[in-house]
């Protein structure tokens, strides 16, 4: 064998195992990380409810508006409980409405910001006690993602970690792990995590951010293996020459 | 020795009676042969079937590999049934029957239509060791029938030459040594001029029947050549039995089959060619290094017919070496390539049949059923490093293991059957071949010639390890594959059958590493010339050989 040989088999030989050493640390990031099989934006809905019953007298949004906080909505008027007032019933002000006591009207505020997604009353109908006048859904978004999980990931998933949700258009955002539930069907275990971002808030929240988005979640899950040392030294080495 | 004490009987013994009443397609054998069909079918049903399709890739990689695998076991499976009926036919037996005219003389004259024919029997020799092409020369001489003996010498040895006049048989060296094997049997043939020629590289040593068996042929006045197998005389080591075996199916079921496609082609020696076919194509091809296969293309893009008959009536040596082993097959291989790329026999300038153009095809693609190995072998890496699976993780594993088996087992089982016993190193020599494939594929599309970087010491054999450092690498890459793959196990609890493939592959590769180690480390046999016996043509066919690659 001449050395020239000797050369290529050792030269080869080392270009292999740093091959697969570089294997190695993707196999390993992987391992380190789950990734959701689906996920999508979420948010929490709400009823503006009819606590009694009457005629909607002014209607002040229509469907699609986007309402503040406090915002009026409704202006019901209820003569049955204008007549309950009048006999001397007490009844109290909420978050979601105000009573003008003299008229007998009912003002119904929205409680979140957000928009009004259905509206079920219009000026002039008549609503009957515990009937809805509109769905309003709030501002505030998150993210559900479903992942099917091994006992050891299940294990090392913890709340307040960070994530990464990727959005329709590939813009990758921030968030961190709020609630982690589990579910068992028919197709499996399935772990259930919400993501709350702030980062969900700014965005245009009529086409990336409306509810039910698909988008992509990806969890780090802490490294305790022997091989985290040398992970950490490979990316503190990319970091150091401006590669990541 | 027998054991018994019966009466000896006269005519042949047990052995020799055994192999008179043996018969290649028996009835178990066809049975086998149709129930591997149906195994195929299976598999590939399973494979194509869209609810167990996996990752794109691996199920890419994995669908290209086993479409060349499958579609080359089916035609040989086809080719096989097809060579049922002997080509020894009524006129055959006729012209046999008067081809030596009673006459019991060793060189009693050949007689075919009751003209005598002159033949001669030529020697290719380049640089093999003296007792070698004594033994041949010798036997060739002794051949019966009568017949001129030439030994053509590329390797231009004074002692050849001496042999030659001591054994009293005819000399010939040329000044130039273009064109290799085909330019030193053409230039015999400017200086002898016989009705038909027959050719024996130096190391196979002809029987005495050879012409009594092979020329009767000739009285069909559109035969070309008759070729008989090559067998091998010392499978005593890995190399020698691997490579000898590989041979076996081919020799005894694939080339018979091709007769009935009029395609049984030359494999270069133990061969008789009628001068005047030769002739019609301008003698022997000399634009490839595998003149043989060309050759019999050539004769037969002319009308002309070849004859292959399984009786073995020349024995030689198989490669012992793995250096040797390389490049013999890179030699092969890249033949077969190159009438792919540059005389593919599926174009319709071709003046061929459709049988001869299919069988053609079969020849020019066989060796990427070679190549397909190695891309199965890469696949439970995927699974391990980056969780790509070319079958979903669905499919439950019986399914799978069934459907595997129906092809693999079946091939494996068939193959075993044929050869007489299940012969592992064809299984191990054949997973460790394909970086020699794909360099011959490599080749034949840039037209370069190989080189390779061994100029050793005088005297001194080269390493093995020269040879095979593609496959040096893949096995340090699956070696740690595998560790990295029960590392994953371990943190997943639960065996995959992406680490059980790695672990088979990297055991597969580690014992043909073994072998080159021994290699390795072995004396040099005394007495072996440096230049060690270059271009003997032998061919190919495997049809069990295959390689446990890796769904999973």
């Amino acid at each position: 064998m001449t050395w020239e040989n000797r050369f290529r088999l050792f030269g080869g030989v080392v270009a292999v195992i740093a091959l697969v050493f570089g294997l190695t640390l993707v196999f390993n990031h992987r391992q380190n990380q789950i990734t959701s099989y689906s996920a999508q934006v979420a948010a929490d809905t709400y009823t503006v409810g009819a606590d009694h019953a009457g005629t909607v007298v002014r209607q002040l949004v229509a469907e699609g508006d986007t309402v503040e906080s406090g915002q009026e909505l409704f202006v019901v008027q209820s003569l049955q409980l204008k007549e309950d007032i009048a006999n001397g019933l007490e009844v109290a002000d909420t978050e979601a409405y105000k009573l003008n006591r003299a008229s007998g009207t009912i003002t119904y505020y929205a409680v979140t910001a957000g928009r009004i997604d259905k509206l079920n009353a219009m000026q002039g109908n008549s609503v009957p006690a515990g009937g809805a006048l509109a769905e309003l859904t709030g501002g505030e978004r998150y993210v559900d993602a479903s992942f099917r999980l091994v006992p050891r990931d299940y294990a090392r998933v913890e709340t307040g970690e960070p994530a990464r949700i990727t959005l329709p258009n590939d813009q990758v955002i921030t968030g961190t792990v709020e609630k982690v539930s589990v579910t068992s069907g028919a197709d499996g275990t399935v772990s259930t995590l919400r993501i709350t971002s702030d980062a969900l808030r700014g965005l245009d929240q009529q086409t990336l951010a409306e509810p039910g988005a698909p988008v992509i979640v990806t969890v780090g899950l802490t490294d305790s293996s022997w091989f985290a040392p040398i992970t950490d030294a490979v990316n503190d080495l990319l970091q150091q020459v401006g590669l990541r | 020795m027998p054991t018994h004490d019966l009466r000896s009987v006269a005519g042949p013994d047990e052995l020799a009676r055994r192999e008179l009443v043996r018969n290649p397609y028996s009835p178990v054998m066809i049975l086998l042969t149709l129930i591997a069909t149906g195994g195929i079918v299976a598999y590939a049903v399973f494979l194509l079937n869209p609810a167990n399709r996996g990752d794109a890739l691996p199920y890419s990689l994995v669908i290209v590999a086993e479409a060349i695998l499958i579609t080359h076991a089916l035609l040989a499976m086809w080719t096989i049934l097809a060579g049922s009926k002997s080509p020894r036919d009524h006129a055959y037996f006729a012209a046999r029957q008067v081809l030596l005219d009673d006459r019991p003389e060793q060189d009693a004259p050949l007689l075919l239509d009751g003209k005598e024919v002159s033949v001669a029997v030529l020697i290719t020799c380049y640089g093999e060791p003296l007792d070698v092409i004594r033994r041949t020369a010798s036997a060739a001489r002794d051949v019966r029938g009568r017949h001129s003996t030439w030994i053509l010498d590329d390797g231009r040895s004074d002692e050849v030459r001496d042999l030659a006049a001591e054994l009293g048989v005819g000399y010939l060296r040329r000044l130039s040594s273009g064109g290799a094997k085909a330019g030193n049997v053409n230039h015999a043939l400017s200086q002898i001029k016989t009705d038909y020629f027959c050719i024996f590289d130096a190391d196979f040593v002809p029987r005495p029947e050879f012409l009594v068996e092979t020329m009767p042929f000739f009285t069909d006045p559109a035969v070309a050549f008759v070729q008989t197998p090559q067998s091998y005389g010392n499978l005593r080591n890995f190399v020698s039995r691997g490579a000898g075996y590989m041979q076996t199916v081919f020799y005894r079921f694939v080339q018979p089959g091709r007769n009935h496609f009029n395609a049984a082609f030359c494999v270069g020696t133990n061969v008789v060619f009628r001068r005047t076919a030769v002739d019609d194509v301008g003698g022997i091809y000399t634009d490839s290094k595998s003149e043989d296969v060309w050759t019999s293309l050539m004769l037969h893009e002319r009308g002309w017919r070849s004859v292959y008959i399984p009786d073995v009536l020349a024995v030689g040596d198989a490669p012992e070496t793995i250096e040797d082993y390389t490049k013999q097959q890179l030699r092969w291989a890249t033949g077969g390539f190159e009438i792919l790329f540059t005389h593919n026999p599926l174009s319709p300038r071709r003046r061929l049949t459709l049988d001869q153009r299919l069988m053609y095809f079969v020849t020019a693609t066989h060796y990427l059923t070679g190549i397909a190995p190695g891309v199965l072998l890469l696949v439970p890496a995927l699974e391990v490093f980056f969780d790509l699976r070319p079958v979903t993780l669905g499919t439950s594993f019986t399914t799978w293991a069934l459907a595997y088996a129906g092809f693999y087992v079946m091939q494996i089982l068939l193959a075993s059957f044929t050869l007489g016993s299940f012969r592992w190193e064809v299984l191990l020599l054949s997973t460790a071949s394909f970086p020699i494939y794909h360099q011959a594929l490599m080749n034949a599309l840039s037209g370069k010639e190989q080189r390779w970087h061994v100029t050793g010491s005088e005297g001194r054999r080269s390493s093995p390890f020269a040879f095979i450092r593609p496959q040096v690498y893949l096995f340090v890459f699956l070696a740690l594959t595998s560790a990295v793959a029960i590392w994953r196990d371990l943190n997943n609890t639960q065996l995959s059958l992406a680490t059980a493939w790695n672990l088979t592959n990297t055991a597969a590769l580690g014992a043909f590493l073994a072998v080159a180690v021994v290699e390795h480390f072995r004396p040099r046999p005394a007495g072996l010339p440096v230049r060690a016996k270059e271009r003997p043509p032998r061919r190919f066919a495997l049809l069990g050989a295959r390689t446990e690659g890796g769904l999973s």
